[in-house]
Parts: structure tokens; sequence; C-alpha cells
């Protein structure tokens, strides 16, 4: 488990519409919030 | 709470979450077709991204249990459902698997790393909210 003060692992993954997200450009912009789900329940 | 009453939560918030200048992105393992079909039924607008080889799923070192997975809680919150007349979910993909909540600085931190104990385990939202406020005066 990765603990709090940890240097978040980096990305890219396609949205929905196919669009890359990067998560270090992202939080260029602000911080983040990421969300695992478990499955599309 | 299941993984859709929670980001259901969240984005209910997501008016604090913006003057927060923080974003927010679900992260979910099923093809692109079931997932723009989740996020319509939902009516969320957080940007919904795709991991199906669970690359990301694994660099963030979240969990699998079928104990945990099968937690009575769990069973308890299917049995309620049940009673209220609505259908269990249909599961597709690993139904051990377990979900968590990150909040992530601009420094590119983990500001919380929130693992699941079971499916019905997600963080507050007024928890998120005082974690990003916090991150973002770092």
């Amino acid at each position: 488990m990765l603990n709090a003060s940890a240097k978040a692992p980096d990305f890219t993954l396609p949205q929905v519409d196919g669009e890359p997200i990067h998560l270090y450009d992202a939080l260029e912009e602000g911080p983040a919030i990421l969300i695992f789900l478990r499955y599309l329940g | 709470m299941h993984c859709r009453e929670h980001v259901v939560d969240v984005h209910e918030a997501k008016k604090q979450v913006a003057a927060l200048g923080a974003q927010v992105f679900i992260i979910g393992f099923e093809p692109e077709r079931r997932a723009r079909g989740w996020l319509e039924q939902s009516e969320v607008t957080f940007p919904f991204l795709i991991d199906e080889g669970r690359e990301v799923y694994e660099a963030y070192e979240l969990e699998r249990s079928v104990w945990r997975s099968y937690h009575p809680r769990n069973l308890w919150s299917y049995a309620k459902a049940l009673l209220r007349g609505e259908g269990l979910p249909e599961i597709r993909a690993d139904p051990t698997q377990l979900g968590g909540d990150f909040v992530i600085g601009r420094d590119q931190r983990l500001h919380l790393a929130y693992y699941s104990r079971d499916p019905t385990d997600r963080p507050a939202v007024s928890t998120l909210l005082e974690v990003l406020a916090s991150a973002d005066s770092d």
C-alpha cells in the first residue's frame, strides 16, 4: 500500500471519448481526487 | 456505500471541489461502451478514465480480497437493495477487487491514500474536501 506523502505514480489513461489524460499534466491545473471503482455496478 | 453512491455523493460536492481548484477522475476497468452507459445513468460529469489492463490499479497497489469483497456488511447492503426492490449489480469485472480514493497535490504527492476495507467503505466527502484544501495550501 502506498502511504500519504509518497510520490503519486504517474499515468496516462484514455477517457471514454478516447482523449488521454496525463496525471502530472492535470496536476499543473490543481490537486486531484482519483476514485478507483470496483466495477460498474 | 457502494462505488456509484460514493461517486454521486462526491459529484454533489462538485462546486466545492471546483472552488478548491481541484478535479476528480473516476477510474474504471470495463470497456468504453459500458463506462459511457454508467456515466449516463449516474448523471456524473467527472472525467472517466479507462484502465482496462489494470496497470494503474496495480501501480496504486489496490487490493483484492475474496473475504473482504463478500464481507457480511457488503452482503447486508445487497440484501437491503433487494428489499428496496432494486436489482443486484451486474458484475462483469473482477468481483474481488477493492476500490480506493487518493488525493494528489500539485506537488505530485499523495495527501490521502484511502484503501477500502470492504466494498461499502469509502472516505467521507467532507474528508476528501478537507484534504484537498490542505493539499492546495501546502
